[in-house]
């Protein structure tokens, strides 16, 4: 993972120095995952590109006056997120006008997610059973719990990165995830206790 | 850490070398025969696998030809606006320019009157002991200790007889308050803006922590107490003085600062810590919300209003520590989950919550 870091920071010094090859090589790498991810926060699908495009395109422009990020993936999630945040914000203040103060205060992007089971990593029934149990469990989790176990195992962010990116506290990320993972276990342990003791009852 | 160690889920999801070996198959580590050697270990690799098999991910489909496409757009998009504007731009920004002057020479003008030169050295015209008169200032003429909240989101617990002056919590470089009587303060964190208190003799200077200052008129000494982070104290010179005294204080270490003798000294008081606040413990694992309400209630002397029924189940496992009261009252509600909210007036806390998840 940091290795990789390590290979978007020498692009991103490129870039700055006006590389355009370096430029687009960002782009390839990470377009697809940030659409993707921009996708699960909105269902408004058809503004996520521009969203991911204005992203990048401001990162061109304003190169020379950029601070180089510490984690160029953790800066460019939450940078689609932000953008995507105040596109909503915005039209939703065209749409059906009320006080601003109000719209500052309600407004999210709702991260809504279905996680999905990884069959082809599965070769028995006995774990399939089991994955697809937690499976169900994961998707009734909380969202903005979806979207931090999301962003920790899936795109790999360390939890300040959560933190800055959700716009909440590290000690409020680690909890949505420890809590997450808890609660899992937990009703996990439950059910699969139960599964035993029908067994028992029944043979 | 080594694997062996690992005791926790979490420990092994965080693991990318195990990730990677659960989501590709590919077992470069090996993980398999190291299982087999370490089968106390085994239920923990089973849940953790099971829930990364479980947490996949459909990417939305985004082919290289449609990532070529927009990368083909994003560049026409950037020539267009490299080729049309720097002209226009350049306009505008005179323009910008233009305008920006005539405010700035506008407001030089308007200060020239008002402000003494000190303006940048704000540090000199402090050590003058008197407050600045811009500001807020309070005054706690109750008989129980009175909780203040600052605007940059610093709580100060004001004993009885107290008097806080704000003199500058924003738009410096340092956030700066004048205090006559004895005060607990949790700074809100900002390395950017050092937190100052200043009293007849002496001043304090912190980024963010925990800390209490005894100043009271006619005492013959200062006291400092820090419970959480670091505090730099240091006298405050009087005109042709030599060096100005520095000390720093760590957690659950105190100074008086003892003004006939003008010296500091590292005493052992016989009370502390002694409020409330300055012994709670705001560590908190997997704490029942009631049990945290209540320590906050204690410590900070406000009531706090919940939905009882609605938290029923509601645990947490939160380090609050070092944290200023709104803070403390933000990462709860962070905590319990979506639509948790809090309103404060005066001592009173409302928490809306639909309950926790």
């Amino acid at each position: 993972m940091s290795v990789d870091n390590d290979n978007d920071s020498g692009l991103w010094d490129l870039l700055v120095d006006g590389d355009e090859r370096a430029y687009s090589t960002l782009f390839r790498k990470y377009y697809a995952s940030l659409v993707s991810y921009g996708k699960s926060l909105t269902q408004h699908h058809n503004l996520v590109s521009d969203c991911v495009q204005e992203v990048f395109l401001d990162i061109w422009l304003y190169r020379k006056t950029l601070t180089h990020p510490s984690y160029i993936k953790a800066y460019l999630l939450s940078g689609v997120r932000k953008r995507i945040a105040r596109r909503l914000k915005r039209e939703r203040i065209f749409r059906n006008p009320q006080p601003l103060d109000q719209v500052e205060t309600t407004f999210k992007v709702e991260f809504n997610l279905n996680f999905t089971v990884l069959d082809e990593m599965i070769h028995d029934e006995e774990t399939r059973n089991q994955v697809l149990l937690v499976n169900k469990l994961l998707n009734q989790l909380p969202e903005r719990q979806k979207e931090a176990l999301y962003l920790r195992y899936h795109q790999g962010l360390e939890i300040t990165q959560i933190a800055d990116l959700m716009d909440i506290n590290p000690q409020s990320a680690s909890n949505l995830l420890h809590r997450g993972i808890k609660y899992l276990r937990r009703s996990w342990m439950g059910e699969i206790s139960l599964l035993i003791l029908t067994f028992h009852l029944f043979y | 850490m080594k694997r062996e160690f690992y005791r926790t889920v979490s420990d092994f999801l965080d693991d990318p070398q195990f990730r990677n070996w659960v989501l590709t198959g590919i077992d470069e580590n090996g993980w398999e025969e190291w299982i087999e050697i370490h089968p106390d270990q085994r239920q923990l690799v089973i849940e953790a696998r099971n829930l990364l098999l479980a947490m996949g991910v459909n990417q939305y489909e985004v082919s290289t030809e449609a990532t070529e496409e927009a990368l083909r757009e994003n560049w026409d998009h950037i020539r267009k606006l490299q080729t049309t504007s720097p002209r226009q731009y350049w306009l505008s920004m005179a323009k910008y320019a233009a305008a920006v002057i005539v405010i700035l020479l506008g407001f030089m003008w308007y200060h020239k009157g008002n402000v003494p030169v000190q303006s940048i050295v704000s540090f000199e015209l402090a050590s003058n002991s008197d407050p600045v008169s811009q500001g807020e200032i309070y005054n706690n003429t109750s008989q129980v200790p009175q909780l203040i909240n600052l605007k940059d989101g610093s709580s100060v617990i004001l004993q009885p007889g107290g008097t806080i002056t704000c003199a500058q919590l924003y738009d410096s470089t340092h956030r700066e308050v004048y205090l006559k009587g004895e005060a607990f303060f949790e700074v809100k964190k900002n390395p950017n803006k050092p937190f100052l208190v200043y009293t007849g003799d002496i001043v304090a200077r912190v980024v963010g922590t925990s800390f209490r200052i005894k100043a009271i008129e006619g005492d013959p000494q200062i006291e400092v107490f820090v419970k959480t982070g670091e505090v730099n104290i240091s006298q405050i010179r009087k005109g042709d003085e030599p060096k100005a005294k520095e000390i720093a204080l760590y957690p659950n270490e105190s100074v008086s600062f003892l003004k006939e003798r003008n010296i500091f000294e590292k005493a052992v008081f016989s009370d502390i810590p002694k409020r409330a606040i300055e012994y709670l413990s705001f560590e908190f694992v997997d704490t029942h919300v009631t049990e945290i309400f209540k320590t906050i209630e204690k410590a900070y002397g406000v009531r706090i209003d919940y939905p009882v029924a609605l938290l029923a189940d509601c645990y947490l496992s939160t380090s609050l520590t070092d944290e200023p009261l709104l803070e403390k009252l933000k990462i709860i509600c962070e905590s319990m989950g979506e639509n948790s909210s809090f309103t404060m007036h005066n001592n009173q806390i409302k928490i809306k919550s639909n309950g926790c998840n």
